[in-house]
């Protein structure tokens, strides 16, 4: 995989969570799509397998690095791994179902995005649960979070069709079959 | 050009490792993650070239003022009347603090002046990245004079919240409506005199609501009602003197108290909604130089 080609997308799609966002919420629980996880979604559909992962830990990292979580008594912090590890475990579903997928549907990109939010969310929401099980002092309501980001990962579902329309036509900026390529080459040799 | 059989061995490791060292740092407690602020701070500096204009975009398709926003000159008008109603309260209230603290202490002690007070305008680069987090990103930092707690408005008057972290170049608003960010105490404005104290609490759709104290009336006199538009302003001691006054939002629902027949229930909306906004005031205190000395 090219990855200056993935750097420059993953930070187009960091700034349109972190910049539109906002605009997007709905209801009253504020329900807001992500645009880094079809990214991810997007990579593991094409990528091999080790690549497609290192590009899931790396959407994970950026997005945990932009959470700001408040913490009981004043402040925020910055917690390095939830979503890391739920973008990792998300991936991995998309690797093992990617066999019968048909990679360039947009639809299968709306479809895995809504899943892969869907597993990344629990992932989140038991790493933050566990963390209020010890004492850390977070404010994080898990019940409730659960049932929000539920939602949330449905609306990840719209923003990756959406984002498919744009990431399908760059798959070959990806250099995804050079790589793929380049390894049956050098199994050849 | 195959990689050698160690670096392929090496780079397979990495991977469990990496996966390791995040569940740790997933589940470590928060007081040892004060190095991932630097990190944080960097991500939000690397990524608001982007979030920037589109937080502009949408804050122009989906305009934090509801209605959309009325003409430029109109609109600086209303900013000008807005601020020195503003004023005009603060100095009312401050006038009558003050003449209440002189018949205290029977006059004679020297007053430190209020500070003065330089407003900054910066532009909101992007949210947390996460739904739990209502942080506003602000590009203004410690180069700029912005500390933890100063005062954050919107449109004028509009109090957006206050700072909870300043970093180099950028930071982190929180806003009054923001669930954590605690109650708030303002004083609803029945009248030009003055009105009721109520202690208001983020309710997590935008909104806060708490009690509206109805003070005892003297006989014959009517006690005024609290209704509908009714602005609501910032009176509270927590926050800075320059903040006073400062309009929390306008009263969108009262209801009747069912435990306290003397109260009433309000629900406050700030005029803009304050996750949209694309551009924020920052009321920094300037400190004072001059120690004393001459020319």
């Amino acid at each position: 995989m090219n990855w200056l080609t993935f750097a420059i997308v993953a930070w187009f799609a960091l700034g349109l969570e972190l910049g539109l966002r906002p605009a997007l919420r709905l209801g009253p629980e504020a329900l807001a799509p992500s645009f880094v996880l079809p990214l991810a979604v997007f990579v593991c559909l094409w990528a091999p397998h080790r690549v497609a992962l290192w590009a899931c830990l790396a959407c994970g990292l950026i997005v945990d690095l932009t959470w700001r979580h408040p913490i009981s008594g004043g402040g925020a912090a910055t917690i390095v791994g939830p979503y890391a590890l739920g973008y990792l475990l998300g991936g991995q579903l998309v690797l093992t179902l990617r066999g019968v997928l048909i990679r360039g549907n947009p639809l299968t990109m709306a479809v895995m995005s809504m899943l892969a939010a869907a597993v990344a969310h629990v992932v989140v929401v038991a790493a933050m649960t566990v963390r209020t099980l010890y004492g850390d002092p977070i404010d994080f309501a898990p019940a409730s979070e659960l049932l929000v980001r539920l939602g949330a990962s449905a609306y990840t579902g719209v923003a990756g069709l959406a984002l498919s329309l744009l990431l399908i036509p760059l798959t070959p900026a990806f250099g995804f079959q050079q790589q793929a390529t380049h390894r049956r080459i050098a199994r050849r040799s | 050009m195959g990689r050698r059989p160690g670096q392929t061995a090496a780079s397979r490791r990495l991977l469990p490792i990496t996966i390791a060292a995040l569940v740790v740092l997933a589940l470590v407690p928060v007081r040892f993650m004060a190095f991932a602020g630097w990190f944080a701070d960097l991500s939000a500096v690397v990524a608001a070239p982007v979030s920037q204009p589109l937080r502009a975009l949408a804050a122009w398709v989906a305009p934090a003022r509801a209605g959309g926003s009325p003409p430029e000159q109109v609109a600086e008008l209303e900013q000008q009347r807005d601020h020195y109603a503003a004023l005009y309260h603060r100095m009312r209230d401050e006038n009558a603090r003050l003449r209440e603290l002189v018949r205290q202490l029977q006059g004679g002690i020297a007053l430190n002046p209020e500070l003065p007070l330089r407003l900054y305008t910066a532009s909101v680069v992007g949210a947390s990245s996460d739904l739990s987090s209502p942080l506003l990103t602000v590009r203004a930092g410690r180069r700029h004079g912005v500390e933890r707690n100063t005062v954050a408005t919107v449109a004028g008057v509009q109090l957006l919240g206050r700072v909870d972290r300043a970093a180099e170049r950028l930071c982190y608003v929180r806003p009054i409506t923001a669930p954590e960010a605690g109650s708030i105490i303002g004083t609803v404005m029945v009248s030009d005199e003055g009105g009721l104290l109520c202690r208001l609490a983020p309710v997590g759709d935008g909104t806060l609501r708490g009690d509206a104290e109805f003070p005892a009336s003297p006989e014959g006199r009517p006690t005024p009602e609290v209704a509908p538009g009714h602005l609501v302003r910032l009176s509270d001691p927590v926050w800075p003197p320059s903040a006073q006054m400062l309009v929390i939002g306008q009263i969108e629902r009262v209801e009747p108290a069912p435990d306290a027949p003397l109260r009433r229930v309000i629900t406050v909306r700030p005029t803009v909604r304050l996750e949209r906004v694309s551009e924020v005031v920052l009321r920094i205190l300037q400190e004072t130089t001059d120690e004393g000395g001459g020319p």
